[in-house]
């Protein structure tokens, strides 16, 4: 009897580890590429990440080309950048109650703003990655306005420099507003 | 050979006499006798830090570099002035701030109860103009809020500053109170605080500050909205005047920004930062009020 029993429960075992091991589930996932950023207007900080892909208009420029280290290196550098841009919620959490001027950490954004520019001047070839920079940017409602506005003057104006159409862009009418009144480098 | 009693030249005499006078103004100078506490009718209490306050004077020298061009219409009747110029800027600026004051300037302890029961009949200036020959203290955000304060408290106030007893009469009155954050704050890490686009940007807020020495009735001072919705929601830091403190600042700065010749990217970008900061402060409906400021008698 006791022969019976154990042969039936080893029976049981390799039936039940045969029948796991080809569970699909238990499949390891494919890996998917990993996407930039940038490409989630509404995405940007991950711990903040409400995503949801907002029907928004695509750039009417081509994907960027990716071909040069350099393009690559800047591509990097943007996506590191727009995930340290100050969000509305950061804002609320680090001015201990002081909102009469602007914040110390909003304006430290000024150096992201004031790099790209120096790197366009020297490198035009890097517009259109800076576009998409400036495009997801100024469409991140989880920003703060005025970074917002400070990326659509600047889309405006390099865009308008090397001749690329925005006008399908959906900027909100508020941040465009701001964008308008704020200095134009052209 | 007798001893020869030997002279000085004049040359050495001349020398020796400079010298006494060098190491007087020296002496002088490191005794603080000859630092300003003055500028261009503009006093310093003693509680702003020297550096602070050759930081401010040399923030309003700058305002004399500053040029403009493209002004509008729109430009003029936000600022109330006929033109935009180094010259009606700093004019504008004198005739609202009379004192500055340091942070550890503390108005409770300064302020004087020159009358109880007072009752507030405020009228308006006559004329801008009429101001300028008055000994009257530039309010910032003291002055007016003492200001404020006595006209709802029914109590006529003055200020200790300075050694001088500054009658709270006005929102005029101003007296702008800095502190260390007016300097940390202008600038981003990688630029100095006596750069020019960090100057432009202090101006900036100085421009801001001396509008809350205008306004009468329930604008007296230009008191900032509260944000009913965005980034300062809940917050008195909004703007409801087309001609207030914030929108004042963002078009300044706007042309500020061209005269920033030399400035890197960087620190062009910082004053669009800061212009851009203003400017979204500006509530949907904003509309222009009467700058013309109240005074009691």
């Amino acid at each position: 009897m006791k022969k019976i029993i154990l042969f039936t429960s080893s029976v049981l075992i390799v039936v039940g580890l045969t029948f796991w091991k080809a569970t699909p589930h238990l499949n390891p996932p494919p890996k998917k590429p990993q996407q930039s950023p940038l490409a989630f207007p509404n995405a940007v900080i991950p711990n903040l990440m409400g995503v949801k892909n907002k029907n928004t208009a695509r750039l009417t420029t081509p994907q960027a080309p990716n071909s040069t280290e350099e393009v690559r290196v800047f591509r990097n550098y943007l996506e590191n950048s727009y995930i340290q841009l100050p969000s509305i919620t950061s804002l609320r959490l680090n001015r201990d109650g002081d909102f009469h001027h602007v914040s110390p950490s909003v304006l430290q954004t000024s150096e992201v703003f004031g790099e790209i520019s120096d790197r366009l001047k020297t490198s035009p070839n890097l517009i259109k990655e800076a576009l998409r920079f400036y495009r997801a940017c100024a469409l991140n409602e989880q920003l703060v306005t005025s970074i917002r506005a400070v990326c659509t003057r600047n889309l405006k104006d390099w865009s308008k420099i090397a001749r690329i159409d925005i006008s399908k862009i959906e900027i909100p009418e508020s941040i465009e507003k701001i964008a308008d009144v704020i200095p134009s480098r052209n | 050979m007798g001893d020869h009693l030997v002279l000085p030249d004049q040359g050495s005499l001349m020398m020796k006499r400079w010298g006494s006078y060098f190491l007087i103004a020296v002496s002088l100078c490191s005794c603080g006798l000859f630092n300003k506490s003055e500028y261009s009718g503009i006093k310093f209490d003693s509680s702003v830090p020297d550096n602070q306050k050759q930081l401010l004077i040399g923030d309003l020298q700058t305002i004399d570099s500053l040029t403009f061009s493209d002004v509008t219409q729109d430009d003029l009747n936000k600022i109330g002035l006929a033109s935009l110029s180094a010259d009606s800027l700093t004019q504008f600026l004198l005739a609202r701030i009379k004192y500055i004051v340091g942070e550890g300037y503390d108005s409770s302890t300064q302020k004087i109860v020159v009358s109880n029961n007072f009752y507030y009949y405020p009228t308006k200036w006559a004329s801008t103009d009429a101001f300028f020959d008055r000994v009257v203290t530039v309010m910032s955000n003291t002055g007016g809020a003492v200001y404020l304060s006595g006209k709802e408290n029914n109590t006529l106030y003055s200020l200790k500053v300075d050694g001088d007893e500054v009658l709270v009469n006005s929102p005029r009155v101003g007296v702008i109170k800095i502190g260390a954050g007016l300097f940390s704050n202008s600038r981003s890490k990688s630029f100095p605080s006596d750069s020019l686009a960090t100057r432009l940007i202090r101006l900036g807020t100085l421009f801001h500050e001396s509008r809350h020495s205008d306004g009468n009735g329930s604008n007296a001072a230009f008191p900032h909205a509260q944000c009913t919705s965005g980034d300062f929601s809940g917050h008195y830091a909004c703007e409801a005047n087309l001609n207030g403190p914030y929108n004042l600042e963002a078009m300044l700065l706007k042309h500020f920004y061209r005269s920033c010749y030399g400035c890197s990217e960087s620190e062009l970008s910082a004053i669009q930062v800061s212009a851009a900061d203003a400017a979204s402060r500006l509530q949907y409906g904003a509309r222009f009020k009467d700058p013309q400021p109240e005074y009691v008698k």
